[in-house]
């Protein structure tokens, strides 16, 4: 706990300077948005290395849609985590989604749809010692593949992040989940979206600058961290906004106008 | 110090009437601006100009400098009095250009620092070559080594590669988004696929026309070594700045590293990125063979015929995680206007999308770059941004108006344009640095008619009176599709 220095903005957005608790984001839903313009996946690295510390226990449960493994492995490896070594620690659990093909229809008697892959991550967590359950991360790159793979059933999908939003509670571990905002903004109700950002608790978009994009600025970040129900204090929601400079082995964040 | 000063203003006067004399060549006088050819003609013309002058200057500064060093101490004196009569400045300083040594010292740390700036030049250009030098040279023609583990491929459009960094990274999907009016996407098309078919990489072609075999026929050929050669170096004086003489004598070895793979290589098998001459059909023998394998898309059902063609494809060149980078050969797959409303799928939106889909997830895992045009306007606007974000590389195409007064006032070169490319997505395969590019439009243009190259957008100059076209043509356009400056 002496990188206290090295939190950045967004860490700090994110709660995680707090001491008291060994993974301040059990029990919470993270919620990422982007743009085609403007893509957060670094959210998401960044969000590995932080569920993954060199000297504690805590677990992450990688379902990925967009990338194999090897693709994580390098950008990780660069930012100076080893999933490799993760891997064969049972502290990276990795899930290469990227063929599944559920057909429409038959969700449930089928072996390869969402229900199984609910049910591989349920026996993932559950088989983990007691002690780590609640340090347990359930992460998804990204939604909009998966309505895809669930071809275009999208109540599926819904079924499916209830599901794990429910191990939340279960369990007191987290879920982050990548989305692509712009997917639903010309649908008239956006139902599918506004119903992941209920059930988020921290919501991230990631934007392009009004005036395009520049070499030093990659893009903003709104973070909104709502109310926490744990604490006493105020329950008001906080926002942040911030710009970030996206670079191989960090990610820069800085308030609007502070960087020359 | 009134000398230094005198000195300097000499300095500029000879500066400005560098200056004025260039854009006196390039404005025409009226201000119009010059064509190409002509501008190309004049580079060479000034280049060689000012080659001579600065030769001449060196010579005089030699031999005055052997002349009169012993005499020179009471004339420097001289001089340096001199000059403190206000109004007689320049004259002084013509003066001290005669005799005075001290001017020729200062000549002589001018061209001193010209040649230190030359040979700090040197590394720096060898250092901005040194990724490709550095790469060893691949086993394949026609593959790249480029950064985090990737294989490049080229995309057929030499300015095309540049601007991405290197060309389509293997294993990547790259979109086109059609000009529903206009056939620009089959520019890329052809292009790529020829270089495919030059580099004898094994193509899978997918279009909704009756006849997917027949466009092979209109493929382009590429040029002779010699005439590439011709040409790029004509391209090369096209673009000389006018300052490049200087380091001309350092031009043909760079070259040599740069453009190895390119323009040195007797053998055409050699070259990583061909010029394609759009007159001129390739020639049979290069389809001929099994490599090349044609799929109409017009009337398979949930499109399973293409599917299944893909993954026997595919399954040529799958690679392992482990054996990455170790490929030996490259496939390529175009599938034009997959969602042409000609086709049956064309309304089954999901269907589409989980062939790309799982299209994706199996490119990523071999040797083969696929790229797919298609019409975002035939999408529903959800569906499309789903394409869009599903691509690695995001390219779009337009046609130009014909007779767009307005764009035409604002752009140089308007009348040799064909059309615009914009640049949307840039592909990040095992990074997650986003590529942030100068200029994300680019002008389609035919160089004498033949071969197709991509430009910056320049913008014109205001009435051309001020004839500062090179200090603006530096205003690219932004990030956005309208032309805002």
């Amino acid at each position: 706990m002496n990188d206290n220095q090295s939190l950045n903005l967004l860490d700090r957005a994110l709660g995680l300077e707090q001491q008291s608790r060994p993974w301040p984001l059990s029990g919470r839903v993270v919620l990422i948005e982007d743009r085609v313009e403007t893509t957060a996946s670094f959210v998401l690295h960044q969000l590995i290395k932080r569920s993954l510390p060199p000297n504690s226990s805590n677990v992450v449960v990688f379902v990925a849609f967009a990338n194999p493994f090897s693709h994580y492995d390098r950008v990780l490896r660069k930012l100076g985590c080893n999933l490799v070594t993760q891997r064969d620690n049972n502290r990276f659990f990795f899930f290469d989604m990227l063929m599944l093909q559920c057909p429409d229809g038959d969700e449930g008697k089928s072996k390869v749809g969402l229900v199984s892959l609910y049910e591989k991550i349920h026996k993932t967590i559950s088989s983990l010692p007691e002690d780590k359950k609640s340090y347990v991360t359930v992460m998804i790159d990204d939604i909009s593949l998966m309505e895809v793979a669930a071809n275009g059933a999208s109540d599926y999908v819904l079924d499916f992040l209830h599901y794990c939003h429910a191990l939340t509670s279960e369990f007191g571990c987290s879920l982050v989940a990548l989305n692509h905002e712009d997917i639903y903004s010309n649908t008239e109700t956006p139902t599918f979206i506004l119903q992941i950002e209920y059930l988020a608790d921290i919501l991230i978009k990631a934007e392009p600058l009004a005036t395009g994009l520049a070499a030093d600025v990659h893009g903003q970040l709104t973070v909104l961290n709502k109310a926490t129900s744990h604490g006493l204090g105020s329950s008001r929601n906080k926002v942040y906004n911030f710009h970030f400079k996206v670079k191989e082995n960090s990610v820069e964040y800085f308030y609007p106008g502070s960087r020359g | 110090m009134a000398m230094k000063s005198a000195l300097s203003r000499l300095s500029v006067v000879r500066s400005m009437e560098s200056t004025r004399g260039a854009t006196r060549y390039l404005s025409d006088g009226k201000g119009r601006i010059l064509s190409e050819e002509e501008r190309a003609a004049e580079t060479i013309y000034i280049q060689k100009m000012e080659r001579e002058r600065m030769e001449k200057l060196k010579q005089k500064a030699e031999k005055e400098k052997a002349e009169k060093e012993k005499e020179s101490a009471d004339k420097i004196f001289r001089l340096v009095i001199e000059p403190d009569m206000g109004s007689k400045i320049a004259y002084s300083a013509e003066v001290s250009f005669d005799s005075g040594p001290r001017y020729v010292g200062h000549m002589r740390t001018k061209l001193h620092s010209v040649d230190s700036a030359m040979a700090t030049a040197k590394p720096r250009l060898s250092s901005f070559s040194r990724n490709l030098a550095a790469v060893p040279a691949p086993q394949t023609p026609g593959l790249k080594c480029g950064p985090n583990g990737t294989t490049f491929v080229s995309s057929g459009i030499p300015d095309l590669d540049k601007i991405l960094g290197g060309g389509f990274p293997l294993g990547s999907l790259v979109m086109v988004m059609e000009d529903a009016e206009a056939p620009h996407h089959m520019l890329l098309l052809r292009n790529f696929m020829s270089q495919g078919l030059v580099h004898n990489q094994p193509l899978l072609y997918a279009s909704p026309s009756k006849d997917p075999r027949s466009f092979l026929g209109t493929l382009p050929s590429p040029t002779s070594s010699k005439d590439d050669k011709s040409r790029h170096s004509d391209s090369e004086q096209d673009k000389g700045l006018r300052i490049a003489w200087q380091y001309k004598k350092y031009m043909g070895e760079h070259h040599q590293n740069f453009d190895g793979n390119r323009s040195s290589g007797a053998d055409d098998k050699q070259v990583f990125c061909n010029d394609f001459d759009l007159r001129k059909p390739l020639e049979r023998h290069y389809f001929s063979g099994q490599r090349v394998d044609c799929v109409g898309i017009q009337d398979s059902t949930k499109l399973v015929a293409l599917r299944d063609h893909c993954a026997t494809f595919l399954a040529q060149f799958s690679r392992s995680d482990r054996t990455e980078g170790s490929s030996s050969c490259a496939g390529r797959i175009a599938i034009q206007s997959l969602c042409a409303p000609q086709c049956e799928h064309s309304n089954m939106e999901w269907d589409m999308l989980s062939f790309i889909k799982s299209l994706k997830g199996k490119l990523r895992s071999s040797n083969t770059v696929a790229v797919i045009t298609f019409p975002p306007s035939l999408l529903s606007p959800s569906s499309s941004k789903r394409w869009q974000h599903m691509a690695d590389t995001l390219l779009s195409v337009g046609a130009i108006p014909d007779e767009d007064k307005e764009l035409a006032r604002l752009l140089s070169g308007y009348q040799d344009m064909v059309g615009l490319l914009n640049v949307h997505k840039v592909a990040r395969i095992n990074t997650q640095v986003p590529v942030i590019l100068e200029a994300t439009t680019f002008s389609i243009k035919l160089h004498k008619r033949r071969f197709l190259t991509l430009e910056c957008l320049n913008q014109a100059p205001v009435d051309g009176s001020s004839g500062s076209s090179y200090g603006t043509s530096g205003g690219c356009s932004g990030s956005s599709k309208t032309l805002d400056f």
